[in-house]
């Protein structure tokens, strides 16, 4: 979902959690302690980058998805359409 | 508050302290002032939500730097202090406590007084016997292996 909230535009870290709740429908609450550990893990993978912004202080850092988090992305968002194309074939077979 | 989750981060290795804490500390005060307006119950949920997180993700990242194939030198120098370890538990018997507590007052109305009973249930006491029996044992077997000559980290 970090990676998704990333995909439109870069954003902070407060950013991420607003945007994360909202497209859960306030299910998803992220703590700044999962939000990070989840940003270092995008990070080392070299999925997301920090946007140094030259006014800013680092508790304003940006992050914005690279070219292999956008791949990788698009990767996972295929494998759920496949997903819920086979859950919808099975379910519809079923009640039949 | 701010204050217990400053202490918090200083669980979390250096160099992800070096990296981040500036910035989760902005993050952290931003959302603390956001739910400073809403009532006592989400407050609460967001303050346990914090630590907890923090715990965890603390707990997270020095494992999983633990379980790199680093030199011995480099490893010892990212293992937790005891003092640290000790301090986790308690921290963590605090927060099961308040999940516990806010769980009971909201069951039994905001002015009753929890009882131990049921801030503690025998289910949460089990796991954190056996959680605190395997880190013991863990530990034991380190020792024994030191003790051989070995150093299996190298």
């Amino acid at each position: 979902m970090v990676l998704l909230s990333l995909a439109e535009e870069p954003r902070h870290g407060y950013s991420i959690i607003k945007d994360v709740e909202q497209m859960s429908s306030g299910r998803v609450r992220l703590s700044t302690g999962t939000l990070y550990g989840a940003l270092q893990r995008l990070l080392d993978r070299g999925w997301i980058e920090p946007i140094e912004e030259e006014e800013s202080s680092r508790g304003r850092r940006a992050y914005r998805l690279t070219s292999t988090g956008r791949r990788n992305l698009k990767l996972e968002f295929t494998r759920m359409k496949d997903l819920t194309r086979l859950a919808e074939l099975r379910i519809s077979r079923g009640r039949a | 508050m701010l204050h217990l989750y400053r202490l918090l981060l200083l669980l979390y290795p250096s160099t992800y302290q070096r990296e981040f804490t500036e910035e989760m500390i902005a993050v952290f005060r931003q959302a603390q002032h956001d739910c400073s307006s809403l009532g006592f119950m989400p407050r609460l949920e967001f303050s346990i939500r914090e630590m907890a997180g923090l715990l965890a993700g603390a707990f997270r990242e020095r494992t999983e730097v633990r379980t790199e194939t680093l030199p011995g030198s480099a490893m010892r120098s990212l293992l937790f202090p005891r003092w640290m370890i000790v301090g986790m538990v308690l921290m963590l018997v605090a927060v099961l406590m308040a999940i516990e507590t806010a769980r009971v007052m909201a069951v039994q109305g905001m002015g009753a007084s929890p009882t131990w009973g049921g801030l503690f249930p025998s289910l949460v006491l089990a796991i954190l016997t056996l959680m605190s029996g395997l880190g013991l044992i863990g530990y034991a077997v380190l020792l024994w292996v030191r003790r051989l000559g070995r150093r299996p980290f190298e």
